[in-house]
């Protein structure tokens, strides 16, 4: 070792030159350096991604513009077209309708899980990540049977409507097929903000006089009110450009915004279209994204 | 009971129990209020799936609920269909390139974005972590698109790859969180002793993220093993995936033989999300 002393904080040549470079005393840097391999190794998976995933997305949107002809006539016709606006008031009020459902529903789950004993809450949870872990068209499927003709949701409902009609090819049977498949989702996010309040503050509200209810709206709410508003916009953006319920469970009157860019793109070959309403898609669900995250981050469904 | 003995009664609570303060009765009806929505919304949550895994032991050739009678007569069916085995397998096969694809890739992304200071890392996260964020009808198309041009239509591989991208983000993340719990001077203790950059990788890291790995890689697995949008646009004849099969039968025939399909799947993942807990549950115990 005794011929490395002085080298012994520098990292061999070619390799990473982080701290090392920073001596004072150091050698200069030599003019040619073999990258680092720290650059390398982020190097190739963000050109695999650039070549696989931002190219074919960006020759989407691409198309948006040039397909048939260069311009901005395919979002007029997008723009213009009634299809299209109704599409989208039934994509938007099913998705709103879809995030306050999941949101109501999970609050009190989140609630109860942030509360539990962790061991509890460790089973708890297993309970709502295996729905999540369940493919999508499983699920629908699911609700095809519990919602079809003579299914075990109108049979319950019989003696409030009078036959058991199923409830299939509607609007109502998408948005309980899509709260039931977005609802893991508040759930995990509404806990982990609630697992992060401190228990002494409503405890400390309760001495001071409040009662129950009132600790409960004015203390614990407002400290949980971040994690629910984002988890809502959360499925509000998941909900818009869903496309395998709306297909399999909503009828023709219902299609959302991605039933009629497949249907664009498969049946009518309308191409330009397609592409105009998927690059509208993108670009909402981006920039509400980009709000989420600034509220709170998704965590739980895949970690260790 | 007099106020004072009242008083004195909550006092003595408060003694023995500090963390708990006396319960009204108006609390109690709020608990237990909450504990049944709660039993609600959990059976909710569980009872559609459950509803799928007995439906697939039907005795007759139609949907019904409860069942008219049990039998395995479309297990048989199913696993005596060559084409439903077939779509099994080539979902499987499909799955395992996407999955591996995708670890290497989350893998040596997030390890490359943890030692890349500044804007280099900002963007690299950005690119692959944005897959879950994109509408998959969104990148369904844009695959449609590129394989139609490239004449990949049907190719199993090139689906595979495609799938690929949408693990990509759940290993990232993976991978990124058990980074930051390790202790970074293990690495420069490596470097220090003479290791290189790529020795003290294969030696020292990525050792300890073998858990974060496989999480990733089961996630991503899962993902492309019962994908069914992307699949709506890219299968030719020539890969008729699982989920492919599953969402033709769906809309054209709605068979018991299709929640023996469903049953499959969802034996499979949920099968391979109780190992990602039982690796974190024994993990857990060693470090204890």
């Amino acid at each position: 070792m005794a011929t490395r002393s002085t080298a012994t904080l520098r990292p061999p040549p070619g390799d990473d030159e982080g701290e090392g470079s920073a001596m004072p005393g150091e050698r200069p840097r030599p003019f040619l350096r073999r990258p680092r391999f720290a650059t390398v190794a982020l190097a190739l998976p963000v050109a695999f991604m650039v070549l696989v995933y931002a190219y074919p997305v960006g020759a989407m949107l691409l198309k948006s513009v040039t397909e048939p002809e260069f311009g901005f006539g395919n979002f007029g016709r997008a723009v213009s077209d009634a299809t299209t606006w109704h599409a989208l008031g039934v994509t938007v009020r099913m998705s709103a309708e879809v995030a306050v459902l999941t949101v109501l529903l999970g609050f009190p789950v989140a609630y109860v899980l942030a509360r539990v004993t962790a061991r509890v809450a460790r089973i708890l949870s297993v309970l709502v990540v295996i729905p999540f872990w369940t493919s999508v068209l499983v699920r629908s499927f699911a609700w095809i049977v519990l919602l079809g003709d003579n299914g075990v949701v109108p049979r319950l409902l019989s003696p409030f409507t009078g036959d058991t009609a199923g409830l299939l090819y509607s609007e109502a049977a998408v948005v309980i097929a899509l709260t039931h498949i977005l609802l893991p989702f508040p759930i995990l996010i509404i806990k982990g903000t609630l697992d992060q309040i401190d228990d002494s503050l409503v405890r400390a509200a309760r001495t001071l006089g409040a009662g129950p209810v009132r600790a409960f709206l004015r203390v614990y709410l407002p400290l949980a009110f971040p994690a629910i508003v984002s988890s809502g916009m959360l499925v509000f953006v998941i909900g818009l450009g869903f496309y395998v319920t709306p297909a399999l469970v909503g009828g023709p009157k219902e299609s959302t915004i991605a039933v009629v860019i497949a249907q664009s793109v498969q049946v009518t070959f309308d191409w330009g279209l397609a592409a105009a309403l998927a690059t509208m898609l993108l670009v909402v669900a981006v920039a509400l994204t980009l709000v989420v995250r600034r509220l709170t981050k998704v965590k739980g469904l895949v970690s260790l | 009971m007099t106020a004072t003995a009242r008083d004195r009664v909550i006092e003595r609570k408060i003694r023995t129990r500090p963390d708990r303060l006396p319960i009204g009765p108006l609390e109690r009806v709020l608990r237990w209020t909450l504990r049944v929505v709660v039993a609600l919304v959990f059976a909710f949550l569980v009872i559609p799936i459950l509803i799928v895994v007995i439906e697939s032991f039907n005795s007759v050739d139609y949907l019904t609920f409860p069942l008219e009678g049990w039998s395995l007569v479309h297990y048989e069916r199913f696993f005596g269909d060559p084409a439903w085995i077939d779509a099994t397998l080539k979902s499987a096969k499909i799955a395992v390139l996407a999955a591996v694809i995708a670890t290497v890739v989350g893998t040596f992304g997030a390890w490359g974005m943890a030692r890349t200071p500044g804007r280099g890392a900002g963007f690299a996260f950005a690119l692959m972590y944005s897959p879950i964020v994109v509408p998959i009808i969104v990148l369904a198309m844009g695959f449609y698109f590129v394989f139609a041009d490239l004449r990949l239509v049907g190719d199993w591989v090139a689906i595979a790859v495609a799938y690929s991208v949408m693990g990509v983000p759940y290993v990232l993340t993976s991978v990124s969180s058990a980074l930051q719990q390790l202790d970074p001077e293990l690495e420069n203790a490596a470097r220090t002793l003479g290791a290189r950059m790529r020795q003290t990788l294969a030696r020292i890291t990525l050792p300890q993220l073998t858990s974060a790995i496989s999480a990733g890689a089961l996630f991503a697995f899962v993902i492309a093993f019962d994908e069914a949008v992307i699949i709506l646009f890219v299968a030719g004849s020539d890969s008729v995936t699982l989920a492919r099969r599953l969402w033709d039968s769906v809309r054209y025939d709605l068979t018991p033989t299709l929640a023996v399909a469903g049953t499959v799947l969802i034996v499979v993942c949920v099968g391979l999300f109780l190992i990602t807990e039982l690796i974190k549950a024994l993990r857990e115990r060693r470090r204890s």
